[in-house]
């Protein structure tokens, strides 16, 4: 039946136009661009809020390599005792415990490689606080009470780290806002051109559907239902080329070192978002077109 | 009136068409008789003076307010002004598929007409594979189509042998004894003194009317 109505007898020729052959290109281009935005602005955001659930209520203390040291393995096991030591007298700490070396090399390896490099290293100690769920513990104070006890401590808690990572995602979702706004300044734009064009290379035809009666919405209506057609075309073959793209990109994502990114993963709330950019687009093309025609008639008379 | 900064073709003509009478335009060639016709059927808007169309200022009407009144009348266009890309019934429906007609009705009334004209074989050809005669038929047959309240006709038998003419005129004739008032623009003396109606004769820009 839809198509039936697609396919239905038109007043104007405007199935053979040249000004519009290019749309479903342009709405494909667009709802493409669209998709990968929308999935990277999601995919963005996603990530900074399983870091930052698995960061919260974590703190991290390092200790750097004293130098000069004779006795280094000592000297090392003896700031950790101290630091582990005052850790556990602060309230508000569950739990603190000092990272093995195999831990700590597992942790480098993604970015170092594993085996020779990693032993030779003198590599700091790293020690694993956990936060009494709801405490609130002075980082800050906590923080020179370390420096204080046990020289070469620092206290890190994830809290720079979390703002690059949250700027880093805002910033993905401010470009994929900028690109949804250019490609469907695009669109409107293309339809505006094309409905323009169209209507003047038809001026007579239009004029003739006026002289026996036609309003301006029947005409309109005659163009919406070629952008409804041309564009949804394009839309979904747009989208079908996106889905494939993020397919791929997916596929080459999980087979890289799985350490190092996260995986990627959508919520079924946001898979309708990305489900939504051909219908929209769609919906933008049979606006535009409508509003076009009634501006263009609107000053013939 | 006159077009864009021109001459006044035709000026100071003052003229009523009674409801469900019938009106030859005569006069020569380049009289202004399709322009008369143009201002009528509100596709010109004359330069200066007052037109009444069924009882409205034409002065005072709104773009919005054109497509009721043009569906009120049948225009047959001096250069037919058919749709190229639409087959002869298809041209024909135009006005009843924009008043929203139904689709079986419209297919049955207008293949009537068609075959009425004497075109019930090129139902489905384009006007272009058709003859000038042929095509005028069809602009009529879609100014008659709806039934309107007032026709205007522009040298409607301008393009076909006498025997058609002489029927197209009975059609005429025959929508007017139903209500429609009808005024046909022609030049064709001894057509229009076959046919004994009234007669607004335009010639050097003075319109004078000559009862039958
Ligand atoms: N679109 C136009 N623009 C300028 N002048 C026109 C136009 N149409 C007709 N005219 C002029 O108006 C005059 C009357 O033309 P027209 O109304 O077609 O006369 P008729 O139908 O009686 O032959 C002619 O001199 C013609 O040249
Ligand atoms: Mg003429």
């Amino acid at each position: 039946m839809i198509r039936g109505w697609l396919s239905s007898r038109t007043d104007l020729p405007l199935k053979g136009d040249a000004a519009s052959r290019f749309l479903p290109w342009v709405v494909a281009v667009m709802v493409y661009l669209a998709v990968l935005a929308l999935a990277g602005a999601l995919l963005a955001r996603d990530s900074v809020l399983r870091w930052s659930r698995s960061l919260t209520g974590t703190l991290t203390v390092q200790i750097a390599v004293p130098a000069g040291e004779r006795n280094l393995d000592v000297a090392m096991a003896d700031r950790i005792d101290r630091t582990l030591e005052l850790l556990r007298r602060t309230p508000g700490i569950d739990r603190a415990q000092a990272l093995s070396a195999d831990q700590i090399s597992a942790l480098l390896e993604p970015w170092l490689g594993g085996g020779a490099i990693v032993d030779e290293l003198p590599l700091p100690a790293l020690i694993d606080v956990a936060l009494v769920p709801g405490a609130r513990v002075d980082l800050k104070a906590l923080a020179e009470r370390l420096a204080a006890a046990v020289p070469g401590a620092a206290l890190d808690d994830h809290g720079k780290w979390l703002k690059d990572l949250i700027r880093l995602a805002l910033a993905a979702q401010a470009a994929a806002g900028l690109i949804l706004l250019l490609v469907t300044g695009c669109a409107v734009a293309a339809v505006v051109f094309a409905v323009r064009t169209s209507l003047a290379i038809h001026r007579d035809v239009v004029e003739i559907l006026h002289l026996v009666g036609a309003r301006d919405r029947y005409i309109a209506s005659q163009f919406q239902r070629h952008a409804l057609a041309l564009s949804l075309k394009g839309g979904l073959s747009g989208w079908l080329l996106a889905l494939i793209t993020l397919g791929g990109a997916a596929w080459a994502l999980l087979s890289l070192d799985a350490a190092l990114m996260p995986r990627p993963s959508l919520a079924w709330l946001e898979w309708l978002l990305i489900l939504l950019p051909p219908f929209a687009a769609t919906g933008i093309a049979v606006l535009t077109a409508r509003l076009a025609v009634h501006n263009v008639l609107g000053r013939m008379i | 009136m006159s077009y864009a900064g021109g001459p006044e073709i035709v000026s100071d003509l003052t003229f009523q068409l009674a409801a469900g009478s019938f009106h030859f335009l005569t006069g020569p060639s380049g009289a202004g008789k399709s322009s008369l016709l143009k201002i009528l059927y509100l596709a010109l808007r004359p330069s200066r003076g007052i037109v009444e169309l069924f009882g409205r200022d034409v002065r005072t009407l709104g773009r919005a307010d054109l497509p009721a009144l043009r569906r009120r009348i049948g225009v047959v266009f001096q250069d037919f002004r058919l749709i190229p890309h639409l087959s002869a019934l298809d041209n024909v429906a135009l006005p009843l598929r924009i008043a929203g007609a139904k689709e079986a009705q419209v297919r049955e009334h207008v293949s009537e007409l068609l075959r009425w004209v004497g075109l019930g074989e090129q139902m489905n050809a384009l006007p272009a594979t058709l003859s000038g005669g042929q095509q005028q038929r069809i602009s009529i047959a879609r100014a008659v189509i709806g039934r309107p309240a007032l026709l205007l006709a522009d040298e409607p038998t301008g393009n076909v042998d006498d025997a058609i003419a002489v029927r197209l005129l009975y059609l005429f004739e025959e929508l007017n004894k139903m209500g429609t008032t009808v005024l046909i623009a022609s030049h064709n003396e001894s057509l229009v003194q076959r046919f004994p109606h009234a007669r607004l004769h335009l010639e050097g820009g003075r319109l004078e009317r000559r009862t039958a």
